[in-house]
């Protein structure tokens, strides 16, 4: 696969559209993923995609291979999102009825109402982390990111996102035995 | 459940949205009207003036102070100087106007850079820039990317002489500094009027100066594209600490 996006990628530099084409195909379904989960809400994640690729397509030329095409793409995608939010005044993302109405379609492990109902409480304390951790959750976790290419999205050590997932899976498991405790 | 183990299960199997069926569509246009572009990015530095009122003085500290963060992290502070001499020239001028107090204007000057082991001076620079010009007339420089040129002086020396996007036609022109400063002048104009696009990069904080970096696209009047990075700063409150 990555030989395969190297390539393409090297064609589209060449102003190749078809291999342009067949790359926009393999990343653009995660990017939007990516960016739905964080703005909550589908039009402002179809706008945020499309304005990510807009730039990739115009900085195609400033790549140069020096991390992987799609930690290149995530980080496109990460800072068009930042910009977003900072020009909505800093708009929180937040959990919308999407996610509400997926965990009970795909409650994942969880196969009992407890379950799922914690699953959705997981989803939502995910959104309460402050920003850094939050991010780090979503490439890592939900993207399926390595530790690494999260580190080289967000430009910062993998050491600090190690340390930052295990801060953000401690606070986690604090949101939800609250939660727990309060529903008891 | 509240184990790091099944917590970590739990987020790995999040459920992901899936895209609309008219969104692959819609990039597909957007990719065709973008057209591909592999030109680099022309013109690397480029600190702003905010457009807020806040002072002459902590303007011109912002842009120093944003210049020196910038070139540390990416050259390493000893080659800072050499750097600013040899390779890249920018010029702020603000014109404060002191009726109210608030609006500043600016101006900008960019020139090429010129980067080789045989360059040790500001002569060298000029000297070099004249000679790989000819060499790019007569055919003899390679373009290695778009803008960039590699060719070998008369000296012997080897040198990359980056045009920033600017046309080589407007480089070789008679009268280039005029054609330079109409260029930024239309930049400056498309700026004003907040006519270019604007991708967040980074955010360097250093001595409670708070830079936020971007990268901006102007589309001139000819159709080219400059695509620039420009640091907007101001001071950091205790509140934002």
């Amino acid at each position: 696969m990555d030989s395969r996006v190297k390539s393409l990628c090297k064609r589209a530099k060449r102003a190749d559209n078809a291999a342009a084409c067949e790359l926009l195909k393999i990343f653009y379904a995660d990017i939007f993923a990516y960016l739905r989960r964080l703005c909550g809400s589908r039009q402002d994640a179809e706008d945020l995609t499309q304005q990510t690729f807009l730039k990739v397509w115009r900085s195609l030329g400033t790549f140069r291979g020096k991390s992987r095409f799609s930690t290149w793409i995530y980080r496109i995608a990460y800072n068009t999102f930042i910009d977003w939010q900072r020009r909505n005044n800093d708009i929180q993302s937040c959990t919308d009825q999407w996610w509400e109405d997926c965990v009970d379609e795909n409650p994942g492990p969880f196969t009992n109402t407890a379950q799922r109902q914690t699953a959705r409480d997981l989803y939502e304390a995910v959104d309460q982390l402050d920003d850094d951790k939050k991010h780090i959750v979503h490439l890592h976790y939900y993207q399926r990111l390595s530790l690494r290419q999260t580190a080289k999205v967000l430009d910062v050590a993998t050491s600090t996102v190690k340390y930052r997932l295990r801060k953000a899976i401690k606070t986690l498991r604090i949101l939800i035995d609250a939660e727990k405790n309060g529903t008891d | 459940m509240n184990t790091k183990k099944k917590i970590e299960q739990c987020l790995h199997s999040a459920p992901a949205p899936q895209a609309g069926d008219d969104l692959l569509g819609r990039l597909k246009e957007d990719m065709s009207t973008a057209e591909l572009k592999t030109h680099r990015s022309a013109i690397r530095r480029w600190f702003a003036p905010t457009g807020q009122s806040i002072s002459l003085g902590r303007v011109a500290a912002v842009a120093v102070i944003a210049i020196v963060v910038m070139l540390s992290l990416s050259y390493g502070a000893v080659k800072v100087v050499k750097f600013i001499t040899q390779e890249f020239v920018v010029t702020y001028n603000y014109d404060y106007d002191k009726n109210d107090g608030k609006k500043e204007v600016s101006t900008y000057v960019f020139r090429p850079t010129v980067k080789g082991d045989c360059i040790n001076s500001e002569e060298d620079v000029h000297k070099a820039e004249k000679e790989i010009l000819q060499l790019i007339k007569e055919g003899k420089a390679e373009e290695v990317s778009p803008g960039e040129y590699k060719g070998v002086l008369s000296n012997g020396g080897e040198v990359i002489y980056d045009t920033l996007g600017i046309p080589i036609e407007i480089l070789q022109s008679e009268n280039r500094e005029e054609k330079i400063k109409e260029m930024c002048n239309e930049i400056e104009e498309l700026k004003t009027a907040g006519d270019f696009e604007r991708t967040f990069l980074d955010e360097v904080e250093n001595n409670s100066i708070r830079v936020y970096i971007y990268k901006e696209c102007y589309t001139l009047s000819n159709g080219k594209t400059i695509t620039l990075t420009s640091g907007y700063g101001h001071k950091v409150k205790d509140e934002d600490k």
